[in-house]
């Protein structure tokens, strides 16, 4: 978990938000990386950070008052306001979603997969959230006080999904092959599904345009190729889009 | 002590050497509120074509040891809705407006040239040449010094406003292609675009991009523009330059102006931070007063040797 501290600019920012994080790295790594937020509280924001690479790995060995700059809150958040929506969180993934159920406290889902139990992160803040927790875990290990569904997290959103409203709406966040299933699942049961995407992104801000995800045709400007991840999501209706492989 | 940092180039009046880059800034609307765009010396557009493009299939881009690479395919709004749906806002910021063109063919170039010229609030032109010519077999217009004389003459007959031409590095010759583009009627040459690359991702055993090859841009350039820059101002002292490659900093700016730039443009450093073009403005202000330097004019080519 990373915190920054200072400045009010995300105050307004909302669950399904982003922002651009680059600590003083001279000009290597060159770019600044994108991170979804976990949560604000009055000038501190949080973030998940899974070191994938040579940035994160970077970030994870700032400490206590090191500066970085951060720009946002960047996209489009997830529309709240549902009453017992269905969060399917991969990894990562689960920042936004977290955030949303606090959101926008209900009669929630929180489905959360991982490899196995010990990649499980946050489960305390999630059930303080209020919400029912779903765990899968491919090798079937389960964290303490909770059963495990022994296998991928669309395995125990089958299961979830047989017994929701035709009202309650899918929000995902995770890798591409998690959120394609899902966004299948749903539309097997017509109900609406938004997606978090991850997008390789240099600026975050509409430039660069390294992010496109193709236009699906449900699109609200179908003539267009793209959409932007940075700029028309990070939160997409998964009619819109097709998700890259 | 204040310092002048008005420079003319190629007869458009700046109010500073700083430029922000094609491809690297939009249409100026997404970056202005980071950005004090009358400050700078020019907005130079996103490449525009005659025709919208949808530009190419993802990944295009790709991060690389102080650097990154990318292959957007020149995707472009096309020339029509710069007229009518960018330049409204371009005219109204107060910025110098240099747009960026390209095409297929020698026809393509010269129609979309003809086109962008006529648009009011249009103060000069860029001329993309590391575009591949479809009816030669994909080879870049920009590389061939014959062919790019040609082409910059049939676009300099059409266009009533200054005309730079934005020169390839990947040329063994860069004086060569300079000389052609200067006989072509360029009143100015912008150097450099970005240097043919490519990253792979050895596990996988794939390339990063889809296209497989792409361009380079940022600080890992830099020490070949300035020699380029240089050995251009050397051969051709009087055409004006307008440099680029990995500027970060006011002083990077010096930098190229001492090897013989007339204004500097600022590219990948605007994706790293929005306001970059902004903060070297200041920086090369601050730079000047410590070198005790009243115009601007006095760095360009003032290299000691």
């Amino acid at each position: 978990m990373l915190f920054t501290d200072g400045g009010e600019q995300l105050r307004g920012a909302r669950p399904g938000q982003f922002v651009m994080l680059r600590p003083d790295w001279a000009h290597d790594p060159l770019l600044p990386r994108a991170f979804s937020i976990l949560d604000v509280e009055g000038e501190r924001a949080s973030y998940l950070v899974k070191v994938s690479g040579r940035g994160t790995a970077l970030l994870e060995s700032l400490t206590a008052g090191d500066r970085l700059s951060v720009l946002g809150p960047l996209g489009r958040p997830f529309p709240l306001g549902g009453s017992s929506d269905v969060l399917v969180a991969g990894g990562v993934g689960l920042a936004p979603l977290l955030w949303y159920a606090r959101r926008n406290p209900g009669a929630h889902t929180v489905v959360y997969g991982a490899r196995s139990a010990g990649d499980l992160v946050l489960l305390d803040e999630i059930r303080a959230s209020g919400v029912r927790l779903v765990v899968a875990t491919e090798d079937g290990s389960a964290p303490e006080g909770e059963r495990a569904v022994k296998g991928r997290v669309t395995d125990a959103l089958v299961n979830v999904l047989a017994d929701v409203a035709p009202t309650s709406r899918v929000l995902a966040c995770g890798p591409n092959a998690m959120m394609r299933a899902v966004a299948d699942l749903a539309a097997a049961r017509a109900l609406e599904c938004l997606l978090s995407l991850e997008g390789p992104m240099a600026c975050g801000v509409g430039v660069c345009l390294g992010c496109p995800v193709e236009n699906g045709p449900g699109a609200p400007s179908a003539k267009k190729a793209w959409s932007y991840c940075c700029v028309d999501g990070p939160v997409f209706d998964a009619r819109t889009i097709i998700l890259p492989a | 002590m204040s310092t002048s940092l008005t420079v003319n180039f190629a007869g458009i009046a700046c109010a500073s050497p700083v430029w922000t880059a094609s491809g690297t800034f939009g249409y100026a609307s997404e970056l202005a509120p980071f950005v004090d765009l009358a400050a700078l010396g020019a907005v130079v557009t996103k490449g525009i074509s005659l025709l919208p493009r949808a530009g190419n299939r993802p990944p295009r881009i790709v991060e690389t040891a102080a650097g990154m690479i990318n292959s957007i395919g020149l995707e472009n709004v096309g020339v029509e809705a710069l007229a009518l749906v960018k330049m409204p806002f371009l005219r109204a910021s107060g910025a110098r407006v240099v747009v960026n063109f390209f095409g297929e063919t020698e026809d393509e170039y010269v129609e979309c040239g003809r086109r962008v010229a006529a648009i009011a609030g249009v103060d000069a032109l860029e001329m993309n040449v590391s575009c591949p010519n479809v009816k030669k077999g994909g080879v870049e217009f920009g590389v061939v010094p014959d062919v790019l004389r040609r082409l910059v003459r049939a676009c300099k007959d059409v266009i009533p406003k200054p005309l730079l031409v934005k020169l390839t590095p990947n040329t063994s010759d860069i004086v060569a292609l300079a000389r052609a583009a200067v006989e072509g009627g360029a009143d100015g040459l912008a150097i450099i675009n970005t240097v043919s690359a490519m990253a792979i991702d050895a596990r996988r055993r794939r390339p990063r991009i889809a296209t497989t090859y792409g361009g380079l841009s940022g600080p890992a350039i830099k020490p070949i523009a300035l020699r380029m820059v240089h050995q251009v101002h050397k051969a051709l002292p009087s055409v004006p330059i307008s440099g680029m490659g990995g500027v970060t900093s006011g002083e990077d700016v010096a930098e190229f102006l001492l090897a013989g730039a007339t204004t500097v443009q600022v590219g990948t450093q605007s994706f790293v931070e929005p306001g970059a073009a902004s903060r070297i403005v200041r920086e090369l202000v601050a730079f000047c007063e410590s070198e005790r330097i009243t115009d601007v004019n006095e760095l360009v080519g003032g290299l000691r040797m």
